[in-house]
């Protein structure tokens, strides 16, 4: 009998190693920093940004030092964590409790989500407080931070959706820019047949690059008002026809062969490679990257397009694709009037200016991308923009993380074979029970 | 002293160890299980009592069925080749005629296992690529048509490919194990068996699997337990993707709880988890009666 317990001890001793992560007690307080304020009177901030690789870690590195020098009493201690692993540790972070001061977040869903519950603060006050730092956003991105008339996130990065193409491929073979979604299709069918390169770089084993398509195919597809209805975790149902449309719309450049083969397995990166190095004529992305292309191709080899009207489609033509990047407060911030200083020396003109210039990350501020602190390219890019009048934010930054779990999840599926419908009835469910949930 | 007091101070002794294993074994155990009945999350501030709901969504949910599907196919690949491929690779690095080379091919083997589950991870990630990788084009040279192979991107193939990686980094390990057994075994009992006219394949079922009872069950625990709590591997090289086809039970419940933000039935999965390695850890005692001789 004792032999019997003491192996069941052992055993239990050896298994229970792995729930080792996963046992946290429920929402606990943040622990009390007595480094916020040293014996000097010095305010410490902490600051989770996620550039940790060049040229933007020195962009921002350099603009922490010079805050700091003008603001002897304010000491910013920045951590810098990579995109892809940023929205895993702001979960992380948020379930113990102890939030960064300041941190890093997408506009859309990602932000209100924070703001529901309860971990950011309300920046409502000092924006109304300062009418002009206000008035410096594109109001599209200050926005999509903004629920019930609160908003909870200061824009610094503005994106929006462009399609790449190689000016080469595009010269020889006196392809014309295609316009309507018809046209690019013929155009895919085109290049699919006439030459060696793949009409179209897609890759999707990191699942985040189809939610860009879908979202953007959504807004062009989808009424404006359902999905604002849809979008909104408290009444989405994604039912409307449309959605499916948009997702076999998507799945159909796969199934004709205009995204290569096996897209499952290759990432974003991967064919971005490929097609800097030529092997592909198109590939959809945003004005943030331009740099990359810039440095991939050389300046000029490359060009960009607005993403092709689709005719007769029950979107609104006026709505882009896109999204920004925004800094939120944390709630339990104890120096939010430091804080706000910090972010409004961010978003300051000059700053702006800088950011764009030596980073060339686009700021989000009403007139801020110029000849003079950007590329040509990226200057047109933002003078076209200005044609449309709102912004559809990344898809998985745009819906309740459930729902954009299952569309990623869903849409992998659909590129191995599985229907549109049956893509959406995945989704609707998860919908379902999400709504049930937040009613 | 007598035989009472003797008992005491053994606890004594003992107390400080069995305080730590309380409070950082048992514990989290109980707070763990405390938890799966509640709705809750990182992110919002509500905590709702759901009892057993997270339990009977569980029973009902696809993804767990295709989890523990791939669990049970890491399980028997990792058997398969870490126990049973590996000790037949260290009864041949064991044997005569390559004792001599053997701390080479040791090295060879071992040197894998040293190396990050990331490491591998993404070096078998660019292998298995179809269009950049190592894997097709050889396939290509004997006479298979690929157009059709893509190892990680089709949900069939997906989860043996992670295991396959996996198994390559391992199996080295358990080799050493095994070898560093094998020399335990003395020497006479060969010798004996030989004389009376055993040969090798029957020396090594009849002599070399029964003197090493102990050291393979121990290396079965570890690597079954360690199969059903695969996370790095397919975390590194297809995320659970595509779609679902690659996710076990730690990577479903990593997504759970940290993504979508539904600690609860996180925590749900984790007791699943513990309560299946648990019987497993049962099983295995039993069966081979560990400490009774």
């Amino acid at each position: 009998m004792k032999k019997k317990i003491v192996s069941v001890l052992l055993v239990s001793t050896m298994v229970v190693g792995l729930l080792g992560g996963c046992a946290t007690s429920g929402a606990g307080g943040s622990s009390d920093n007595e480094k916020d304020e040293s014996a000097d009177g010095k305010v410490t901030l902490s600051f989770l940004n996620k550039y940790p690789e060049e040229p933007y870690a020195q962009y921002f590195e350099d603009a922490v030092a010079e805050f700091e020098e003008q603001n002897p009493d304010i000491d910013i201690e920045m951590e810098n964590v990579s995109d892809e692993a940023i929205k895993d540790k702001l979960t992380v972070i948020a379930s113990g409790g102890d939030m960064p001061d300041i941190y890093m977040s997408w506009t859309g869903e990602r932000v209100k989500r924070f703001a529901r519950g309860g971990k950011a603060l309300d920046l409502t006050p000092y924006l109304e407080e300062d009418s002009e730092w206000t008035d410096s956003f594109l109001p599209a991105f200050l926005n999509n931070s903004t629920i019930d008339g609160s908003t909870y996130a200061i824009p610094y990065r503005s994106g929006i959706m462009y399609m790449m193409y190689n000016k080469e491929v595009f010269e020889t073979n006196n392809y014309e820019i295609p316009e309507t979604w018809d046209e690019f299709l013929a155009l895919c069918e085109t290049i699919k047949n006439d030459t060696e390169v793949t009409p179209i770089a897609f890759g999707n084993s990191s699942p985040w690059y189809a939610s860009w398509w879908i979202g953007m195919l959504n807004a062009m597809m989808v009424p404006a008002d359902v999905m604002d209805t849809d979008y909104d975790p408290s009444s989405g149902a994604f039912t409307d026809e449309n959605y499916v449309k948009a997702v076999q719309a998507f799945l159909d450049l796969n199934d004709k062969g205009y995204f290569g083969d096996h897209v499952n397995s290759k990432d974003y990166y991967q064919v971005r490679e490929e097609f800097c190095a030529g092997q592909a004529a198109m590939m959809l992305d945003a004005t943030p990257q331009f740099t990359q292309y810039d440095d991939g191709m050389g300046t000029g080899n490359w060009g960009f397009f607005k993403i092709p009207t689709m005719e007769g489609a029950a979107g609104d033509s006026g709505t882009v694709g896109g999204g920004g990047e925004a800094w939120m407060i944390s709630s339990a911030c104890k120096h939010p009037e430091e804080a706000v200083k910090f972010l409004k020396f961010m978003t300051s003109k000059e700053m702006a200016d800088k950011q764009t210039s030596e980073a060339g990350l686009p700021n989000a501020l009403v007139g801020g991308i110029t000849e003079e602190n950007s590329t040509a390219t990226l200057a047109d890019a933002y003078k076209q923009a200005e044609g449309y009048t709102n912004i559809a934010d990344w898809l998985d930054c745009a819906v309740e993380a459930t729902i954009a779990d299952q569309y990623m999840t869903s849409l992998q599926e659909g590129l191995d074979g599985k229907s549109a419908e049956d893509v959406m009835a995945d989704v609707q469910k998860v919908a379902a029970e999400v709504k049930a949930e937040n009613e | 002293m007598n035989r009472k007091g003797n008992r005491k101070t053994a606890f004594i002794y003992l107390a400080p160890a069995m305080l730590v294993i309380i409070v950082f074994l048992y514990l989290p155990i109980i707070l763990n299980f405390m938890n799966s009945l509640y709705k809750w999350g990182a992110m919002s501030t509500e905590v709702t009592f759901v009892g057993a709901k997270y339990y009977k969504e569980l029973l009902e949910d696809e993804t767990i069925r295709i989890a523990i599907k791939n669990n049970l196919v890491f399980a028997v690949m990792s058997v398969v080749c870490q126990i049973g491929i590996s000790l037949v690779i260290a009864a041949v690095l064991e044997s005569k005629f390559l004792r001599r080379w053997q701390s080479v091919f040791r090295t060879i083997y071992f040197i894998p296992s040293l190396l990050m589950v990331t490491v591998t991870g993404i070096t078998f990630k660019m292998l298995y690529s179809p269009s950049i990788g190592l894997i097709n084009p050889i396939l290509e040279k004997i006479g298979i048509d690929t157009s059709g192979i893509d190892i990680l991107g089709n949900a069939g193939s997906a989860i043996f490919g992670v295991a396959a990686a996996s198994q390559w980094q391992y199996i080295g390990y358990t080799v050493v194990l095994f070898i560093v057994a094998m020399q335990s075994i003395s020497e006479d009992i060969y010798e004996a068996a030989e004389i009376d006219g055993a040969g090798a394949i029957q020396r090594f079922f009849r002599i070399t699997v029964p003197m090493m009872k102990d050291t393979i069950m121990i290396n079965m625990i570890i690597v079954i337990t360690g199969a059903v709590r695969v996370y790095d591997e397919v975390y590194v090289m297809t995320n659970g993707g595509p779609g679902r086809a690659t996710q076990t039970l730690a990577t479903y419940l990593y997504q759970v709880g940290f993504k979508n933000d539904q600690m609860g039935y996180a925590s749900a999965i984790a007791f699943f988890v513990f309560v299946v390695t648990f019987v497993l850890g049962l099983f295995q005692m039993k069966g081979y009666d560990l400490g009774d001789d």
